[in-house]
């Protein structure tokens, strides 16, 4: 077969050739490429056979989605009804009825302020940043009343608003927490590296769970007579320190990763230290950290379900007490799922952001 | 290098005087004396590792000396902060491997100490910053990131980047040939 021969920079641009493209060639080429991947390929086809359509059947086919009671439910189906009759109890905890409408608009005021910090696009944002700086204490305000609103004490919070309690307020104090104690341990004054270096070790050393004990029982011995701490706050604060050891390490990291010479650029300029971290050092740090980061917000998010050892009932907390439920037995299954399900979302959601931040920040760094 | 002693010290722009430093035991530096008028290029050339590199280090305080005096247009450094301030606003730097910011734009990098620094505002910081910009013939890349220029360009920025500081000093360190 002859060619036919172009002159430089006439030659047409013709389709490519039919088996490169289309799905069949996809799968040939990623699934069926050699005889062991054909192979891998097939009997993973048939224990997909074998596990999937009992699960969905189980799942969404047999189910039973509405019923009051253990023997509405379908024997080989799953018992959503339980979820759905039980599902105020997970959302708002023992939050008394008449007063969820509190929660609903501290929610709704969260989803904003976390707009305002997380997207860049929102119209007003100035506006919208200030909101957040105060929105802390609204939220605050809001749940736990006081000063014109019913008081509602935080042993009656719990389930998913419990969480996220918990999450949110560990996660926004953490970071710039975090910050301060990577740069003190680097820091050439003594005192500051070494009550730093002290304090993440000290912190690393011990489970969270015996830094809640010490919350809920020992705080007392260790405060001036009399002085009591609401217990939620207590735990807030245990959190928050246990989270901030932690993300100090990894800003470390970030901090070690980029050139010395960028610090010395910096110096040159003649920037001070402040300016020269807020300028330079920090945003190149955070960014190669983000990873790092987005991990330890999301162990910290599902560390929050640690607070049972302390008696306040987060989703996980409040499966294990509807599962003992007279009206609803032996549906651990089902609640387990639920509490997963809800605990995969967000932390996906998590993963998700921060794959897009890594992408919106990327300038050439990432590999 | 020769000493030159001069009565009148006002048109010296660095003096270095009998300095000595160590790397630890590592006497690296040995009775430096230089000095330079205002306005005269000087080219410091010597085998690797002979310290060249030390000695320009040591002018705007990246490294500090042991032993001697270094006066950088009329102030001396000594380990006051004020003092080591004053000598780095007027003292520019090219380094070896640029050091370039890599988060900032290339117009960001320019303005970033005058605006910070020398309090110049932002427009003005930006107006000069893009005519030395053109002088080097890359007015276009103002807006991109370090990552997606060219080596060449790379290597070409930082002098549009000392210009606009308005420097009384400029040092280069392994200046690469253009």
């Amino acid at each position: 077969m002859t060619k036919k021969t172009y002159a430089p920079g006439t030659h047409p641009s013709l389709p490519p050739p039919k088996n490169t493209v289309g799905f069949v060639s996809w799968l040939r080429e990623n699934l069926f490429s050699s005889a062991t991947n054909a192979i891998v390929t097939v009997v993973s086809i048939y224990l997909l056979y074998l596990a999937l359509p009992s699960t969905i059947n189980w799942l969404f086919i047999d189910a039973t989605y509405v019923g009051t009671t253990r023997k509405d439910c379908a024997p080989d189906g799953a018992c959503l009804a339980f979820i759905g009759e039980r599902f105020n109890l997970f959302v708002y905890g023992f939050y008394p009825e008449q007063l969820r409408w509190r929660v609903n608009l501290a929610t709704l005021l969260l989803a904003i302020a976390g707009a305002a910090v997380l997207w860049d696009n929102i119209p007003a944002r100035k506006y919208m940043l200030r909101f957040a700086l105060v929105y802390p204490f609204i939220g605050a305000w809001l749940l736990s009343g006081g000063f014109g609103l019913e008081h509602v004490g935080t042993h009656l919070f719990g389930g998913l608003m419990l969480t996220l309690t918990i999450g949110v307020t560990g996660i926004v104090c953490s970071l710039p927490l975090g910050i301060l104690l990577a740069l003190g341990r680097q820091s050439n004054l003594p005192i500051i590296k070494y009550f730093c270096i002290g304090f993440i070790e000290f912190i690393r050393g011990v489970p969270l769970i015996t830094l809640l004990f010490v919350a809920s029982t020992m705080l007392s011995y260790f405060l001036p007579p009399g002085t009591t701490f609401d217990l939620l706050m207590r735990v807030l604060i245990m959190v928050t320190l246990f989270a901030s050891a932690y993300m100090a390490e990894v800003i470390r990291g970030g901090l070690q990763a980029l050139p010395k010479g960028q610090l010395e650029a910096a110096e040159s300029l003649g920037l001070n230290y402040g300016q020269a971290m807020r300028f330079i050092i920090l945003p190149q740090a955070l960014k190669i950290s983000i990873p790092g980061i987005v991990n330890t917000f999301i162990g910290l998010y599902k560390d929050s379900t640690l607070v049972i050892v302390i008696g306040l009932l987060d989703p996980l907390g409040i499966g294990r007490a509807s599962v003992a439920d007279s009206d609803w037995l032996a549906l651990s299954t089902e609640v387990y799922l639920f509490v997963a399900i809800f605990f995969f979302i967000s932390c996906f959601g998590m993963a998700r952001y921060s794959l897009f931040l890594e992408n919106k920040l990327n300038t050439g760094h990432k590999r | 290098m020769s000493e030159t002693q001069s009565n009148t010290t006002t048109d010296l722009c660095i003096e270095i005087r009998n300095m000595n430093k160590w790397y630890g035991d590592f006497h690296v530096l040995k009775n430096i004396n230089l000095a330079v008028t205002r306005g005269e290029k000087i080219v410091i050339c010597g085998p690797s590792g002979s310290g060249k590199s030390t000695m320009i280090r040591c002018i705007n305080r990246l490294e500090e000396h042991q032993e001697g005096d270094i006066i950088v247009d009329g102030t001396e450094l000594t380990n006051d902060l004020k003092n080591i301030d004053a000598v780095r606003r007027e003292v520019g730097m090219v380094f070896q491997h640029f050091n370039l910011f890599p988060h900032l734009t290339v117009l960001e990098n320019c303005t970033l100490a005058p605006i910070w620094v020398r309090k110049v505002p932002k427009a003005e910081a930006e107006e000069t910053a893009m005519e030395f910009l053109e002088r080097v013939k890359i007015p276009e890349q103002a807006n991109k990131y370090p990552g997606q220029l060219s080596g060449g360009q790379r290597s070409v920025w930082p002098l549009p980047d000392l210009y606009v500081c308005a420097l009384t000093l400029c040092c280069l360190t392994n200046l690469p040939l253009p």
